[in-house]
């Protein structure tokens, strides 16, 4: 993994919540951000903007997180792309399967705009990258 | 199957004595076989021990009248020799011959059968001169001199008194010459017939013997010694062969053959005990039959009254029994259940005729596994039947090496699992959904509210204190910037306000369903115009039909339902809610017809249909027909069941009809109104 996180993929089918995240990212945490609205966008469009992160919704029409994910694997440049999951279900199940399923780490919502790149940074640097 | 015809009922008083008097006669019988096979050896031995005795006696005989017959040779040879016999001579010669032997009383001779010469004289001395011509002997002494050999005769009684035999030999002038004309006489010799007997030891000891004569014919004669009914009781005989004659000897013990045990009572005493001890033994045995009968019919009924398949296999793995309930479970194999029969014969017989589904399309792997599990007999395993129904299979090995086992039929068990199983599964996916449902829109509320607490965070908020710290900041630019501040925010406010309906509308469908769940709905009757229920309800959707360029339609010209009018528009608002997440573009039309007193009321979509396997789940509770993860449509999946409950309620039911790809027609139905049921009523009575 990149040891720097500088630029983060946003995948999420909320028009709302992508302008809250972007805000929190762009404006807080200071990440390069390139958001999509769907599983199949973030495919057209990850390669190309090469992330250091993947952020990913789970519950969206189309291509749900996980084959979103699993997707983006078979890109080479993204096959070991650090990707977080930020999900409205909040039960223990959902989070271990999302883990299995390759996730570096899962986000509930709702997330607090102010300290999402905090946290995204911390689990970065507990994960030994570094910001 | 597991009873069998009893052939034999130790419980049966007459049969029980039978069996026993049987044994008792069977056991005293064989003592008196017994009793006869050792009578029949006493025999045996007797006739042995006889046999020997017998045969010395007439050993004595023949060997004393041998002797006899010599000492008249003697006197012939002398006689022949002297010629002239004196007195002395023959005196002498006789006193020789005679030898003092007790049982000769005389010896005599009579040349031309007129006695001349006798010893001892004395007592004797009155036979001298005795003629036998003219006496009773005279045959018997012609006889010996015509057939030229020595004759015995007797017993007889003796002119000197007293009983005896006589020897009487022929002497002729010429040795080798037998002719009567020109015998000299004859010579006798009188024997004492007790002493005779007594010499050669007949009616001595233990035997009792008949002597009689066989004559030339081979005849036998009358007895003339013992008691004559010796011959015909089977005795032991012996030919005697003499120079006068042939004799028979039988003889027998005195006290007859032996007919009995010398101890009987003691013969009869085992036997009657061994019988006593067989006939308690046996009543013992058959109480015991009994108790065990009893015991076994005890566990039968028992086994059949069981509500679980039983059945048992022996060490060869073949049926031993089974109750009819394990008959009834396996319907289609039930024929070979019979005593005997292999199992892995019932198990292959049983794939073949479809009795395990499971079976099928790996027939000889599953029959491979069946058998292992039934022979390890160590693990309960399930499985399904041809009939649908689920068993609970336990085997067990018996002490013997048999194996013993039970299906319990948890069909219902199983089912009511496998209920709980998809109510909990629609209840995890039911909290997952709701927690989705509350928390995205609970992200907006508190992502933009913190947006707003931290006014750096957005571009006009930066841009109009970037401006403000302007010590003279430029009016126009400020009512700009102000204006651009006031809008996002404005912007922002109305997202919280949306996603705050939002929450507002999931909370109120949660309590609705709890109170409908609790009965604690309040349900208004009258009768209403059921377009303004429909329309208030399209209304509410307008504006999110438009932005997916969806019509809404209503058709029911004057129809009125007597119902709730609030809850009917819910029910309307539900049904368009549900229809437009699913419709892309197209149409949700809504329709009423009336008929009898029914309203029918149709809300068609062009949307993309429910999949048939899921079309029945739609209407309960806590059931989305897509609850998955890439569902294109939010919601808790409770407006539909709220739709039944409420048109239940209303007396009302409610069904679905859905194409997928085609779109979902839900149709319910309402009481018509109350004055248009009269009204109804007059016309079809009217039309009577």
């Amino acid at each position: 993994m990149s040891t720097t996180l500088r630029k983060i993929l946003h995948v999420d089918d909320d028009s709302d919540i992508r302008t809250i995240a972007k805000i929190a990212l762009e404006t807080v945490g200071g990440f390069e951000v390139l958001q999509c609205d769907s599983g199949q966008k973030a495919l057209e469009s990850a390669e190309g903007f090469d992330p250091d992160l993947i952020l990913l919704d789970v519950m969206m029409p189309g291509m749900d997180g996980e084959d979103t994910l699993r997707s983006l694997r078979q890109v080479d440049r993204l096959r070991d792309t650090p990707a977080i999951f930020m999900t409205a279900k909040a039960n223990t199940a959902s989070r271990e399967r999302l883990l299995a399923a390759g996730a570096f780490d899962v986000i509930v919502k709702p997330f607090d705009p102010m300290t999402l790149a905090s946290e995204i940074s911390e689990t970065w640097a507990r994960k030994g990258g570094r910001r | 199957m597991l009873k069998t015809t009893r052939r034999f009922d130790p419980a049966n008083p007459g049969l029980r004595a039978g069996l026993i008097g049987a044994t008792v006669a069977l056991v005293l019988a064989t003592g008196l076989w017994i009793q006869q096979s050792r009578i029949s050896a006493q025999r045996v031995e007797a006739r042995l021990d006889l046999s020997q005795e017998v045969s010395a006696l007439a050993a004595r005989i023949e060997g004393n009248l041998l002797s006899k017959y010599h000492l008249l040779n003697g006197m012939i040879a002398m006689i022949r020799l002297e010629r002239e016999l004196t007195d002395e001579v023959f005196r002498v010669t006789a006193e020789t011959l005679h030898g003092n032997n007790p049982e000769i009383l005389n010896i005599a001779v009579a040349p031309d059968l007129v006695v001349t010469q006798v010893y001892p004289l004395e007592p004797n001395s009155s036979l001298i001169g005795f003629d036998y011509r003219g006496s009773v002997q005279y045959d018997a002494a012609r006889a010996t001199i015509d057939e030229g050999r020595p004759v015995m005769v007797g017993p007889l009684e003796l002119i000197q008194g007293g009983s005896g035999y006589i020897i009487r030999a022929p002497v002729f002038s010429q040795a080798g010459i037998r002719d009567p004309e020109t015998a000299w006489g004859i010579v006798s010799i009188v024997l004492d017939a007790p002493r005779f007997h007594a010499a050669v030891g007949l009616n001595t000891g233990t035997m009792a013997a008949a002597l009689r004569r066989v004559e030339r014919d081979g005849s036998a004669g009358p007895a003339f010694f013992g008691p004559p009914e010796i011959f015909p009781g089977d005795p032991i005989t012996q030919t005697i062969t003499l120079p006068f004659g042939t004799w028979e000897l039988a003889a027998r013990p005195i006290g007859g053959w032996p007919d009995n045990l010398e101890t009987p009572w003691r013969h009869w005493t085992f036997f009657a005990a061994l019988a006593a001890l067989a006939a308690t033994l046996l009543h013992f045995i058959l109480i015991l039959s009994e108790r065990r009968r009893r015991a076994e019919d005890r566990m039968f009924n028992a086994i059949e009254a069981i509500d679980d398949g039983f059945a048992l296999y022996d060490s060869e793995d073949r049926l031993v029994s089974c109750n009819q309930k394990y008959r009834e479970i396996y319907t289609l194999s039930s024929d070979l259940m019979v005593p005997g029969m292999p199992f892995e014969t019932i198990i292959r017989e049983g794939v073949r005729r479809g009795q395990y589904p499971e079976a099928t399309g790996r027939e000889e792997d599953w029959i491979a596994e069946r058998l292992q599990s039934h022979r390890d007999a160590d693990q309960i395993i399930v499985q399904q039947i041809a009939s649908g129904r689920w068993l609970k299979v336990a085997e067990r090995r018996t002490s013997d090496g048999g194996i013993v086992g039970f299906r319990v039929d948890i069909t219902a068990l199983t089912e009511a699992k496998e209920l709980a199983e998809r109510a909990s599964r629609a209840k995890t996916d039911f909290i997952n959904v709701l927690s989705h449902e509350l928390r995205t829109p609970m992200t907006v509320v508190l992502g933009y509210t913190s947006i707003l607490a931290n006014p750096q965070l957005f571009r006009a908020a930066r841009e109009f204190e970037e401006l403000m710290k302007h010590p003279e900041p430029d009016p126009d630019e400020m009512r700009r910037r102000g204006g651009a501040l006031l809008t996002e925010m404005s912007s922002f406010a109305r997202k919280i306000e949306g996603s705050g309906n939002q929450l507002l509308s999931l909370i109120n469908e949660l309590l609705d369903f709890s109170k409908i769940e609790a009965g604690e709905i309040e349900i208004d009757l009258i009768d209403f115009d059921l377009a303004d229920a429909a329309e208030a309800a399209a209304e509410q959707f307008k504006a999110l039909a438009q932005r997916k360029n969806v019509t809404i339609t209503c058709d029911m010209p004057g129809i009125r339902v007597h119902a709730d009018p609030k809850r009917t528009q819910q029910v309307f608002a539900n049904l368009l809610s549900n229809a437009l997440k699913f419709t892309d573009s197209g149409h949700v039309d809504i329709c009423a017809t009336q008929n009898g007193d029914i309203v029918f009321v149709t809300v068609e979509d062009t949307g993309c249909g429910i999949p048939a396997g899921l079309q029945s789940k739609v209407f309960e509770e806590f059931q989305q027909a897509d609850s998955s993860s890439t569902r294109r449509a939010g919601g808790t999946g409770l407006g539909l069941a709220i739709v039944k409950r409420i048109v239940e309620r209303l007396g009302g039911t409610v069904s679905l009809n859905s194409t997928p790809g085609q779109g979902t027609k839900i149709t319910f139905t309402l009481p018509c109104a109350v004055a248009a049921s009269q009204t109804h009523e007059t016309a079809r009575r009217l039309l009577a």
